[in-house]
């Protein structure tokens, strides 16, 4: 059942029951106090009446000896008076025989049993076959010799109905106000439902694979704080699942430039042997041939290289010791200055003092690596820079910058992913499979760096890594 | 003569596939990135594209839909093997893939086989007196037709596609019975003897020792 429909029948029911039981209270009460005042003027009517008739008794001197004698002309006493012959009574001797009546109903003897002597009382009948009420009185009449009863009846057949026509009006009253409150409760709770209902919509183009929807709830009650936590649920698991795509996408680019920087030269190798062994080639043709495996197999031998150094940087352990910097920077380009020499370029290093916790030959890698680019990116007569400064933070900085042909802005945010080249026939003819740059990301990453690319067309690269060290598990950083 | 055009930016290969291409007979043109695919396809009329996937500039796939108007066949040749990738390649109406790494006689065979398709090569081929008809799959000698069960057919193609080349028995079998081969040549041999004799080609079908059989033309 829907959340308004219940809050209406909950409502509905809470409002029948107070407004019942609250007009019937009402009701009773009114009814029984004004049935009170009834039977005590039926009970006043009775003793003025006892009076009365006591009175002319008395004035006559009748007694119950001479009642028979006297009884006829006492009836016409009190025939001739208006004020007995507008009242009904009844007068009647211990025994229950009658003296005098003007009732047009009969009473039973009950009541003269039930009250004795002297007392007087009353009861409520309805015995009368026209569906009247009536207060039927009694008490003693006192007499010198003895006692006879007076009874009154007094109809209050239009108190119960005046109950019942209350009762009529206050159901149709009920009826009104059960059906309108129930309109309104209606109203009223699916206007308040309303944001619960967006909140649904919003989780179930969530559950449906939309991770943009958010609900569009502004209450400032606690619906609209869940809606705000929804949201924020929401942003949360966008966010994830776009990683996982970017994650699955980088994999698959990965996995694809692979396969095809893998097949690329398996494609040459099988097709140019199968050529040598299955065609008369001329002399040249098959130094060709030849020439191209060779050439092909060893960039497959370099791509394994490559490969293999990406993989242990992102899985083994590193050796980690404190390097000294300016050594390291030393090494490097110690080993890169031959290629530099021999390409007819000026190699500057200028390096201060300092020094990091890290892997020693993974360091010398990344900046051979760095010196490897800014060479290949050179021409003749240029000049290559690797500055290293110590940070007063503890880390080292490294610089390495060249006078080459820059990189196009476009380009930058993707030549540290694996197999990518900016100019592929030129790597290829430099011997590169994409892969450099990717394993100092790699290098810079573990050592809590990252590289940083500066780079104008025609002008130059800038890169730059700022490195903390590694840190050490479980240690204090003793950077 | 037919030509065709080479787009492949890996040097390696685009040598092998123009010096595959030339000793089968056709003429070649090796291109390395696509802007310039495009505008020679616009300045010489090509019968055959042999495109790669991966090609600096714009790729192939987009050279693809700026080809596709121009209903000049296209073969993709790439390392993507992916059955989306082909999938996409088809749908863009190219008529065949290779996947590299690939095989000379099976280039070969699918390149005659897409130009077959657009009546670019000769229905009719002749060697000697006997005669081919690659549309009605009649072959005659000297006017005589001979019987040739589907096997047979096929690697009499096979060898025409491939004349002067030394076809391994592994690629003959891969070739023509569709199936990996397994190491039983005697299938093989036994095909190549019947077909020699029905068509009196024992000299022609040359035996190439310890490697499979070649069928000598000259040209």
């Amino acid at each position: 059942m829907r959340f308004a429909w219940k809050v209406t029948l909950a409502s509905l029911c809470i409002l029948v029951l107070s407004i019942g039981m609250g007009s019937h209270l009402l009701i009773s009460i009114s009814f029984r106090s004004t049935l009170n005042r009834e039977i005590a003027v039926a009970q006043e009517e009775m003793q003025m009446l006892r009076i009365a008739y006591e009175a002319v008794c008395d004035a006559r001197g009748i007694t119950l000896e001479n009642l028979a004698q006297q009884g006829k002309s006492l009836q016409r006493t009190l025939q001739g008076d208006a004020y007995f012959t507008d009242h009904q009574f009844r007068v009647s001797t211990r025994d229950g025989e009658q003296v005098y009546s003007t009732l047009d109903a009969g009473g039973d003897r009950e009541l003269l049993e039930a009250i004795d002597g002297l007392s007087s009382g009353y009861v409520l009948r309805r015995a009368d076959p026209a569906g009247r009420v009536l207060i039927h009185c009694a008490g003693p009449v006192s007499l010198p010799d003895g006692m006879l009863y007076m009874e009154t009846l007094r109809d209050i057949t239009s108190l119960f109905a005046d109950r019942e026509t209350h009762y009529q009006v206050y159901r149709w009253i009920l009826l009104i106000v059960v059906g309108i409150g129930a309109a309104v409760m209606y109203a009223l709770s699916f206007w308040l439902t309303r944001p619960i209902r967006a909140l649904g919509r919003a989780a179930t183009a969530l559950a449906g694979g939309d991770y943009a929807a958010r609900a569009q709830v502004t209450t400032g009650d606690e619906i609209g704080e869940l809606a705000f936590y929804f949201n924020r649920m929401a942003g949360a698991i966008e966010q994830n699942v776009r990683d996982l795509e970017d994650a699955a996408r980088r994999q698959e680019d990965f996995t694809a430039s692979f396969v095809h920087e893998l097949k690329t030269p398996l494609t040459s190798i099988i097709g140019y042997a199968d050529m040598l062994r299955s065609r008369d080639l001329e002399e040249d043709m098959r130094f060709k041939a030849a020439s191209y495996i060779f050439s092909e197999g060893k960039r497959l031998e370099k791509l394994s290289l490559s490969l293999m150094s990406l993989l242990v940087v992102g899985h083994s352990e590193a050796d980690v010791k404190t390097v000294n910097m300016p050594r390291l920077c030393a090494l490097a380009a110690e080993s890169a200055l031959p290629a530099m020499e021999a390409q007819g370029l000026r190699l500057t290093v200028s390096t201060a003092e300092g020094a990091i916790p890290g892997d020693a030959s993974l360091l010398q890698t990344l900046v051979q690596n760095l010196l490897d680019n800014a060479r290949k990116a050179s021409e003749a007569g240029k000049g290559v820079s690797l500055t290293g400064e110590a940070l007063a933070s503890g880390g080292y900085r490294l610089t390495v910058a060249d006078q080459g042909r820059g990189i196009p802005p476009d380009e930058i945010g993707k030549i540290t992913e694996a197999f990518y080249m900016v100019d592929k026939s030129r790597s290829r003819a430099q011997g590169g499979a994409g892969l450099g740059l990717a394993l100092c990301k790699a290098i810079a990453a573990l050592h809590g760096g990252a590289l940083r690319f500066e780079s104008q067309e025609g002008r130059g690269t800038t890169v730059t890594v700022e490195l903390t060290g590694v840190k050490p598990e479980g240690r204090e950083d003793h950077a | 003569m037919i030509k065709i055009l080479v787009v492949e930016d890996e040097r390696p290969i685009a040598d092998l596939l123009d010096m595959s291409l030339t000793a089968a007979g056709y003429s070649c043109d090796c291109i390395d990135n696509g802007i310039e695919a495009a505008d020679a396809v616009n300045e010489r009329r090509y019968d055959l594209i042999l495109l790669d996937v991966m090609l600096p500039g714009i790729d192939g796939f987009e050279l693809m839909e700026y080809l596709a108007p121009m209903e000049i066949p296209v073969i993709f040749i790439t390392a993507r093997s992916a059955v989306k990738d082909r999938i996409k390649g088809l749908k863009l109406g190219a008529d065949d893939y290779i996947v590299k790494p690939f095989e000379i006689a099976e280039l070969l065979a699918r390149v005659e086989t897409v130009l077959r398709r657009y009546h670019k090569t000769e229905s009719r081929i002749v060697v000697d007196d006997v005669v081919v008809d690659t549309q009605s799959r009649v072959v005659t000698k000297g006017g005589e037709p001979v019987s040739l069960t589907a096997k047979e057919y096929n690697l009499l193609i096979l060898f025409l596609q491939n004349k002067n080349i030394a076809l391994f028995r592994e690629t003959i079998y891969e070739r023509v019975w569709e199936n990996d081969y397994m190491g039983d040549s005697r299938t093989v041999d036994l095909h190549v003897q019947r077909l020699r004799k029905k068509l009196g080609w024992q000299e022609r079908i040359a035996a190439v020792y310890k490697v499979g059989y070649r069928l000598e033309v000259k040209e």
